[in-house]
């Protein structure tokens, strides 16, 4: 780039972000939030490389998701490398290896910057957050029934009052379509219309078919296979077949402790849901806030994945995406008010132990306080403290005040007090005086 | 307060529009009239908290994909070219246009289409066109228009268009041919996805309502 031009200096790549203090406090008010519910439910946390080679990620190249992942030569080996394009392989991995001598189940978290290669203006980052679990070790439908429980109070951790979430089981689909006998071409276009609830799209491609009719109707049927309980009883005419009919056995299962967790107002069972990744094997969900056109968090069962790193073991888990999460927070219209740092001390001595000795007080107690180290006047300190967020001042050694006084202003209110330093930090020290943080 | 829940209609200004309104009309919502005639842009159903916006038919699936809008009402044309992450629950059978790759009457009388490599095209679907012929194994240069594609030929900017044909009829005025059928086209109801799921049982009665009504329309046309 040409070094006289400032923006090639400035210039930010497309899908990435810079977050100021204020948007970083949500991010990290939200992160503090959810990874809280992790640790309840018992779930530790974990941490996965930034890169991996490309292997980790599309085990059979040519998968449709392999073009969004971001790839580099490793120079010694001059093998792929690929960013960390999913975590949930990663942390398979992780267990298949290092992890792998410990007792089951495992229960595991993350916090972690993922990266896609999406297209410009799909209206997505190509780097984003995920915060996610991974329950390792049970194939049993409580499992599965705890990640949607945990989704739930995440909602609800989070201040959301209206979210669904949306329980698929992919095996259920791939049952229905797989009774056909199709093409693989074939059963990508089925899966596509499937996808998009375009059933006359469907109809168009079953035409053609030479199929059982009842085989056809359940296909036709998978686009409004979605509300409430009666769902699973109108599923189990068009089970047919075992494996979809194992499928619905396992969801109505794991409707069903949903209701003794008494958490089926926020659930939703869409047995036509499709947008699984490809190494889901059972039950997926899919949580959705309102007022947002998209998801806030999506996963599922993958039994297999483990076993490819060379452990077989069932798993369920899920993730929520942070910048998802702050929009439903924001839309939700409850976003938290994050405060700006506490106390900004403004000292006009020329001995500044006392200023010292006050910072470092309520320091200790748990406050920040930053110190004006500018020389500038009173009024250029305060001015300053109010532009960037700070909540009050405390003034030393200003015309007219004692020595062993100080000034403590409230910046919103513009009140004033007077207190000795020594009454001051006695009583900030016994918890005398206090402030919301 | 499920019921409650205002929900939006993304409706296309331009050729879908009269049949659109019509469709809801018929469903007894009357408000939709104000936009026959009108510059309006946005109306609504107070009873059944409904609100019906107009926009250019190439913006519906951004809205509805963004749940700007709940629903929408766009061309398949529209949703081919775009591959937007919407529901397509409904072909509401009005609008029946075909999108083609046609070319000059005169270079016709010449060209096999068997022995294409390389084109030169215009047309207001690059995507879809470029889709079309990249699965042939066809070079294509796509020459992004968006609007009077027919004339690209007349003056040289490209040898053959890609385009939505309804009767044909503008074609043959500016002298062109079909020479090839990519897709048909319909009019779509288009859903959000996150609205299908957080409002279904209002969105689920709406889409019925809205199948019953424009399978009624098709019985009255054929």
């Amino acid at each position: 780039m040409d070094e006289r031009d400032p923006h090639s200096r400035t210039a930010i790549p497309k899908g990435v972000r810079v977050f100021p203090p204020e948007e970083t406090a949500l991010r990290r008010w939200a992160e503090r939030r959810i990874l809280s519910v992790f640790e309840r439910w018992g779930f530790r946390e974990v941490i996965t490389p930034t890169f991996e080679y490309l292997e980790v990620f599309s085990p059979d190249s040519g998968e449709e998701d392999g073009e969004k992942i971001f790839k580099f030569v490793d120079r010694q080996t001059g093998r792929l490398l690929a960013l960390r394009y999913d975590p949930t392989p990663q942390v398979a991995r992780l267990v298949a290896t290092s992890l792998r001598h410990r007792p089951l189940p495992l229960r595991l978290s993350y916090a972690t910057s993922v990266f896609r290669y999406e297209a410009p203006q799909a209206g997505r980052q190509r780097e984003f957050v995920q915060l996610g679990v991974e329950l390792i070790g049970l194939e049993r439908p409580e499992a599965d029934a705890e990640m949607a429980a945990m989704a739930v109070e995440v909602c609800q951790a989070l201040g959301l009052r209206r979210f669904q979430i949306d329980v698929g089981q992919v095996e259920f689909v791939r049952g229905v379509v797989d009774a056909l006998r199709v093409t693989p071409d074939q059963r990508r276009q089925l899966v596509s219309a499937i996808r998009r609830k375009d059933a006359f799209e469907l109809e168009r491609l079953l035409e053609g078919l030479n199929a059982d009719q009842g085989m056809k109707q359940a296909v036709l049927d998978l686009p409004t296979l979605y509300g409430g309980k009666e769902i699973l009883t109108r599923a189990a005419r068009l089970a047919a077949n075992r494996r979809s009919q194992e499928a619905l056995d396992n969801l109505t299962r794991v409707y069903e402790i949903l209701e003794h967790y008494g958490l089926t107002d926020h659930v939703i069972i869409d047995l036509g849901e499709a947008r699984a990744f490809e190494y889901h094997t059972g039950v997926t969900f899919v949580a959705f806030a309102h007022g947002l056109g998209s998801e806030i968090s999506r996963g599922g069962r993958y039994d297999n994945l483990i076993g490819r790193f060379g452990y077989p073991c069932p798993a369920t888990g899920f993730a929520f995406e942070l910048d998802q999460v702050l929009l439903a927070v924001a839309a939700g219209g409850s976003p938290p008010v994050v405060a700006g740092p506490g106390f900004l001390i403004i000292d006009f001595n020329p001995d500044k132990r006392h200023a010292l000795r006050v910072a470092r007080t309520l320091r200790e107690q748990g406050y920040s306080a930053a110190r004006d180290i500018i020389k500038r006047d009173l009024e250029g300190s305060l001015d300053y403290a109010k532009a960037s967020g700070i909540g009050r001042a405390i003034v030393l050694g200003s015309p007219g005040v004692s020595q062993d006084e100080l000034v403590l202003r409230d910046l919103a209110s513009g009140v004033e007090e007077r207190v000795p330093i020594e009454r001051f930090c006695a009583e900030v020290e016994r918890g005398e005086r206090r402030w919301p943080t | 307060m499920t019921d409650k829940e205002l929900v939006a209609v993304a409706l296309p200004k331009g050729r879908l529009l009269h049949d659109s309104l019509q469709l809801f009309e018929g469903m007894g919502i009357v408000c939709v009239r104000e936009f026959s005639d009108s510059r309006r842009l946005v109306c609504e159903d107070q009873d059944r908290r409904l609100r019906f916006l107009t926009l250019r038919a190439s913006d519906i699936p951004t809205y509805v994909e963004h749940g700007a809008a709940d629903m929408g009402i766009v061309g398949k044309d529209q949703l081919l070219e775009q591959q937007r992450d919407v529901y397509e629950p409904l072909d509401l059978g009005f609008g029946a246009c075909r999108l083609v790759v046609a070319e000059p009457a005169e270079l016709r009388e010449r060209d096999d289409p068997h022995s294409w490599s390389h084109l030169r095209v215009a047309t207001k679907y690059p995507n879809l066109a470029e889709r079309f012929f990249s699965r042939k194994g066809i070079q294509a240069e796509i020459i992004k228009l968006t609007g009077s594609i027919e004339l690209a030929p007349l003056v040289g900017l490209a040898e053959r268009i890609v385009d939505l044909v309804a009767t044909g009829e503008t074609l043959k005025k500016n002298g062109l041919v079909e020479v090839e059928e990519i897709a048909t086209a319909t009019a779509r109801l288009i859903v959000n996805r996150a609205s299908l799921k957080t409002k279904y049982l209002r969105i689920q009665g709406l889409i019925e309502q809205i199948r019953k009504q424009a399978e009624r329309l098709e019985g009255a046309r054929a």
